[in-house]
């Protein structure tokens, strides 16, 4: 019960499940995977889940569902929409409290379950397709969400370089799509982009917790899941392009300036260079001893927050800063110069310890949050190279300052993003 | 040394004392990975007068020094601070709130050198003219970038509404002015009058030998003296009984208008088990009147008067309290009028059949709290500065009546108390 490992369980369905009682709640989730094809298609398939928690047969409006949630001690129930490589990903969560801290015995597991699974595969409908009130509804959310973006300038700029860095891929697609088409769409479209994912998509479900056999033995008969595929990516587009760099900036009143840089690494998690790739990006923008933090922030106090991040199944990576807007041209050349120098090898003995550390410290504590074990797991799952956390800390161990700097090399600047005050 | 162990929550607890007035308290989580340290000052942003402990004299600093000392602090003489907790391992990080300052590292080794370490520097002053002067670019930069979020700014707004004198209007990290202004000595000050062991906790959490690393620390705090262990008088000037502005507006680039809504509460309770009462008996009241469960919630969203952004919580302070209420809207004045209508028709029934179902969802969350250590340590020490014991909680929850709830919902939707804060897009 203590090496934290999924197991697959026996079923028709992909179903991973990783038995632990250190939690003092259970977590289920379910995963449907849709390649991304078009932004009108993304914007349909991020739509279904927000109308599907509106209402099912059994518990037809919000209020009830959220009633029948108080009386399951809080039980949460929620979705998401994410993006890993070109698919789309539609999340639904349960968590609620493991019965071993209630008096009451009221079989939360299977009642928590049934609520969760009634609003999935049996929704409340009109006229054989989704109830048009929450379709209109859930719409115009949706459009509020998109447009919403802007308000967190943060992620905004983000998602902007990588936009369009990847305009002409998949890549480059929004994960909730786009304003435009999903006016254009109608409520018996949705419903038959719902019948198709129900009846085609990728699923797998994964389960962190203590649950008891009866309840895992009888579940999963009942439920209908669409395939018996599990989310194996095997659709991204991971070329390389071979360009000049690309530099894009936008205007806007802001106090702070975004500077971020896209870059393509070509490494994905399936493949031996990763863990070399994950050492790279924490000496590089991981944390707070990381090259560009220290000269960036610490030595020159050119910016509040500089990171960088890699995204593993497309094989990207991203720097973000915020800085004052005079200092573009200078926090530039440092994140050049500070990859250059990576590449040459040009980095103490202890910053490489560090950087390593760093990362087998977050992993670890990884271990001890069932969400962060399931997110985990997962994007090792859609990589088709299925690894618990402590294989992949022995992996990262092993990793050189030779590999470190080979690695290193095969980054390439793709495209320059900044959003500025108007000048 | 006093052991507690909550059979019900399955947890145990350590409590110690120390001669200087440093207290203990260790979770103590078998079979975690992660251990978790962290040491919370009694001292906040709303700290800026206070009486000096050295001279007697009454003194104000600049708005956000608790803030600027918090990022001080993790400057050394010979070493960087981030450097000792990056060779162990461990990751370090602080922040600083209207009540308190906390620092904290996390690590999954070498956790007694990482807490000395952690114990170190948040007690060792050291303060350089070149060091602060680099620390306001800094944080002149967070600053600007708190003024791009439009939820942080639109919440001073309403505070600054709220209160005309009651330094919680203010920012937490201060304004470019105020910040520039900070000297070494104005932080010296601030260390010497609020950083002794007795205004401090020290929180661990994890698989840990609670003896061994009661010891230690004891072994550590004798290597130090501390100049006086009574601690400051905080002051905290006279609150007016009315609202200082009932309406802040303000324009921003964003994608739609925001609204925060505050209604004053001027009635404080007298001992700190009453405000505990208070603070959930009001967000019971307000998760009857406003959660998605609730009958208008579900008739704003349908209306589409208000979206998933909407949210209603009470805060209550030993010197300040308000209900908040904040949501995303095209229809800014719709929103609020409906919200206000609505709060005229509060129904007994309503009430009574929302108080029945609920006390199963606090107990799940109650439950919850002890899965998170950041978020366990935190309510902690919320708590324990309350002098309230975190495992009688449910028991003060319980304690709750509905008369208390019928009585809240006639006085604290008060008009006159009622403060609005907008942000509109600037396209608009």
């Amino acid at each position: 019960m203590d090496n934290f490992k999924f197991e697959k369980i026996k079923s028709k369905y992909s179903i991973h499940y990783l038995a632990t009682d250190k939690f003092k709640t259970n977590l289920i989730q379910i995963y449907f995977m849709l390649p991304l094809t078009s932004w009108s298609e993304a914007a349909m398939n991020a739509l279904i889940p927000a109308v599907l928690i509106r209402g099912s047969n059994r518990f037809p409006e919000s209020r009830i569902i959220k009633t029948e949630l108080k009386k399951l001690y809080g039980a949460g129930i929620s979705f998401s929409v994410l993006k890993r490589g070109e698919n789309q990903l539609l999340r639904f969560s349960l968590e609620y409290v493991n019965e071993n801290y209630l008096d009451e015995n009221i079989n939360l597991s299977r009642k928590s379950f049934e609520l969760l699974s009634d609003l999935i595969f049996n929704p409340l409908l009109e006229e054989k397709k989704f109830v048009e009130k929450y379709y209109l509804q859930e719409k115009k959310n949706q459009i509020e969400n998109i447009n919403s973006l802007i308000n967190d300038k943060y992620n905004y700029a983000v998602e902007k370089c990588f936009q369009n860095m990847c305009k002409d891929e998949k890549y480059g697609i929004y994960k909730l799509g786009d304003v435009k088409s999903l006016k254009e769409n109608s409520c018996e479209e949705l419903y038959n982009q719902y019948k198709k994912i129900k009846s085609s998509a990728r699923s797998s479900v994964f389960m962190v917790g203590d649950f008891k056999k009866s309840f895992i033995s009888n579940v999963f008969d009942e439920i209908k899941l669409p395939s018996t595929d599990d989310i194996i990516d095997n659709f991204t587009d991971k070329t390389v392009p071979e360009r000049e760099v690309q530099y894009i900036t936008e205007e806007m009143s802001v106090n702070q300036a975004k500077l971020t840089a896209g870059f393509r690494t070509g490494i994905t998690r399936d493949m031996e260079e990763y863990y070399a790739l994950l050492v790279v990006n924490s000496l590089l923008g991981g944390f707070s001893q990381s090259k560009l933090f220290q000269e960036v922030r610490e030595k020159r106090s050119l910016a509040y927050y500089i990171n960088s991040f890699i995204e593993s199944t497309k094989g990207l990576m991203m720097v973000s800063s915020g800085i004052n807007p005079d200092n573009y041209v200078e926090v530039l050349k440092l994140i050049k110069e500070q990859i250059a120098a990576v590449v040459a090898g040009d980095f103490t003995d202890r910053e490489f310890q560090w950087a390593k550390k760093s990362i087998i410290n977050r992993l670890k504590q990884d271990l001890d949050s069932s969400k962060s074990l399931a997110a985990h797991y997962l994007l090792s799952v859609i990589n088709d190279k299925p690894e618990s956390i402590i294989s992949e800390i022995n992996n990262i161990k092993k990793v050189g300052r030779n590999d470190i700097m080979s690695t290193a090399e095969k980054i390439k600047l793709d495209t320059v993003y900044f959003l500025r005050s108007e000048e | 040394m006093e052991k507690v162990y909550d059979k019900k929550m399955k947890e145990i607890l350590i409590k110690e004392k120390l001669d200087n007035g440093l207290h203990i308290y260790i979770f103590n989580k078998k079979g975690f990975t992660k251990q978790y340290a962290m040491v919370s000052v009694d001292y906040g942003s709303n700290d800026i007068e206070f009486i000096d402990v050295e001279t007697g004299e009454k003194v104000r600093t600049p708005e956000g020094i608790a803030h600027f000392l918090e990022h001080q602090l993790f400057e050394d003489k010979e070493a960087s601070i981030f450097d000792k907790f990056a060779d162990l391992g461990a990751s370090a990080n602080a922040y600083t709130s209207f009540n308190s300052t906390n620092y904290l590292f996390s690590s999954t080794e070498n956790f007694n050198k990482a807490l000395i370490n952690l114990l170190n520097f948040v007690q060792t002053p050291y303060f350089t003219d070149k060091s602060v002067n680099k620390e306001k670019g800094i944080i002149i930069q967070e600053i600007k970038m708190y003024q791009d979020d439009p939820y942080w700014r639109s919440l001073f707004n309403l505070l600054s509404g709220l209160y005309s004198t009651h330094p919680v209007k203010n920012d937490i990290a201060g304004t470019v002015e105020s910040v520039s202004s900070i000297s070494p000595e104005d932080l010296y000050l601030c260390h010497k009058n609020f950083y002794q062991p007795a205004n401090m906790d020290l929180i661990l959490i994890g698989d840990l030998n609670e003896e061994k690393i009661i010891n230690l620390v004891k072994e550590n705090q004798l290597q130090k003296s501390f100049s006086d262990i009574k601690t400051p008088v905080k002051v905290i000037p006279e609150e007016s009984k009315t609202v200082n502005k009932k309406h802040v507006e303000e324009e921003m680039n964003i994608s739609r208008p925001l609204v925060q809504i505050a209604f004053k509460d001027i009635e404080t309770p007298s001992t700190p088990k009453e405000i505990i009462k208070k603070e959930y008996a009001v967000n019971i009241l307000l998760d009857i009147l406003f959660s998605r469960s609730s009958v208008r919630y579900n008739k704003f969203y349908e209306k589409g008067i208000i979206d998933s952004s909407f949210s209603s919580t009470y805060i209550r302070k030993e010197d300040y309290g308000y209900i908040h209420l904040y949501g995303e809207s095209r229809e800014t004045g719709r929103m609020i009028s409906a919200i206000l209508e609505s709060l005229k028709e509060i129904e007994k029934s309503e009430i009574h059949e929302g108080f029945m179902r609920i006390k199963k969802k606090y107990l799940g969350n109650y439950i919850k709290m002890f899965n998170n250590f950041s978020s366990l340590a935190a309510e902690f020490i919320n708590y324990r500065r309350l002098g309230i014991d975190i495992f009688s909680l449910m028991k003060i929850i319980d304690e709750i009546k509905i008369e208390e709830l019928y009585g809240y919902a006639d006085i604290l939707f008060n008009e006159d108390l009622m403060v609005e804060s907008i942000v509109k897009n600037k396209q608009d």
